[in-house]
């Protein structure tokens, strides 16, 4: 191998610690997204938190055995489906638990909690709009809000989101303009009382 | 048959299905014409003004852990390369990689040595300036070769990569030093020093 061009791509290989570079940037660049996504599925920062590490877990096994059908792009829609059902698993038994115990006082703590931990970034739009946005979602029924999060800031097409919901990618573009418009409606809303830039 | 119910059937006969609303007769439109996931241009503007709002980072606390997970695994780059953990890599390279390297260059430089003088390509000076520290390009053209020693300088270890035949191999760089003296028509000497890179992929063996 010649001394040329492609130097600069193995320079890249030369890191100190390649994967764990590599690791690092695809978490910061994805995490974000897919903790977003596992926050509109589950109650509480702090189990939008556990889904997301577990269903990365399952990723890493799988990568690590081999198992793991496709390459690093299919990581994600890999991701969010198990974020999804993960995040089902702990609804069924939160319910199951909340049946057999009285959790008024812990669910306001989550929630005190979850005040800390807005689920957009204070710098990319004023507080309020983040605010609102975030309540808006929050108030849209799951199945829109799962869709609009995984195309919006989850940049996944409405096949891929077919996919990962087990539903076809017509039925997903419909949701998606369900929950636009009723998104819209609610923000403008806002807009008109004059708290809200978007 | 009760009585009864050949009238009741003629009373369900007359109602009638509620006919389809404006939005689900669009939507139904859009989709035997397959234009359901194309978004209008308002659509797309919507939603360009909710992406201004960019999702929370991960907190530090919470990155860690996530990459606690993942330390020790591969990470693919595609198809064909996979970035392995320094630390793993160490554990399963064999140690005669540098020897191999090593034994390498010097059948380059052995092979350099044996190619005759008069034929030996040599780059006029010129040429090897974009490479090499500035020289001083003799005036004469009338230069011969008289000499080429391909010195070995450093030899690095850039990591493993996996090439298509799931084979990994470890990626050397070779730094050399090329001194060549040439000769001109009066017996003056004048030596070009050229340093060269070359990479090269060393079989590795994995458990």
């Amino acid at each position: 191998m010649e001394d040329d061009t492609p130097m600069a791509s193995l320079t890249a290989v030369s890191e100190p610690s390649p994967a764990a570079s590599a690791w690092r940037e695809w978490l910061g660049d994805h995490g974000p997204k897919l903790l977003l996504f596992a926050r509109q599925q589950t109650r509480s920062h702090g189990d939008a938190e556990d889904v997301f590490q577990d269903a990365l877990v399952k990723l890493v096994e799988k990568v690590r055995s081999g198992e793991f059908v496709g390459g690093q792009e299919a990581w994600q829609p890999y991701l969010y489906t198990t974020i999804r059902r993960l995040a089902i698993d702990l609804s069924r038994r939160d319910d199951r638990r909340k049946r057999r115990e009285d959790n008024v006082g812990a669910d306001a703590e989550t929630g005190q909690f979850d005040a800390f931990n807005p689920w957009f970034e204070s710098d990319s739009s004023d507080d309020e709009t983040r605010d609102k946005l975030e309540k808006s979602l929050k108030e849209l029924p799951p199945k829109f809000a799962e869709v609009i999060t995984m195309k919006i800031w989850g940049e996944r097409t409405f096949a891929e989101i077919g996919e990962i919901l087990g539903i076809s990618q017509n039925t997903a573009a419909s949701r998606y303009r369900y929950g636009l418009e009723a998104l819209k409606r609610h923000l403008s809303k806002a807009r008109r009382q004059g708290d809200l830039s978007i | 048959m009760t009585p009864d119910q050949p009238s009741l059937e003629l009373e369900l006969r007359e109602l009638h299905a509620t006919t389809l609303d404006e939005a689900l007769l669009t939507r139904l439109e859009a989709a035997a014409e397959g234009t359901l996931t194309r978004l209008s241009p308002g659509e797309i503007r919507f939603e360009q003004q909710l992406r201004g709002a960019s999702p929370a980072k991960l907190s530090p606390a919470f990155l860690a852990n996530l990459e606690g997970i993942v330390r020790g695994v591969p990470f693919p780059v595609d198809e064909k390369i996979l970035l392995f953990p320094k630390a793993a890599a160490r554990t399963h390279r064999p140690r005669p990689v540098w020897g191999a390297a090593a034994a390498v260059a010097l059948i380059g430089a052995a092979a350099a040595l044996m190619i005759p003088v008069g034929n030996a390509p040599v780059n006029p000076p010129n040429q090897s300036a974009a490479t090499s520290p500035p020289i001083t390009a003799p005036a004469s053209p009338n230069l011969v070769p008289a000499s080429f020693n391909r010195g070995l300088s450093e030899v690095h270890d850039e990591g493993v990569v996996w090439k298509s035949n799931n084979q990994p191999h470890t990626v050397v760089r070779v730094v050399y030093k090329d001194l060549i003296t040439l000769k001109d028509a009066n017996g003056r000497t004048f030596q070009v020093e050229r340093p060269r890179i070359e990479y090269m992929l060393v079989p590795a063996k994995t458990d």
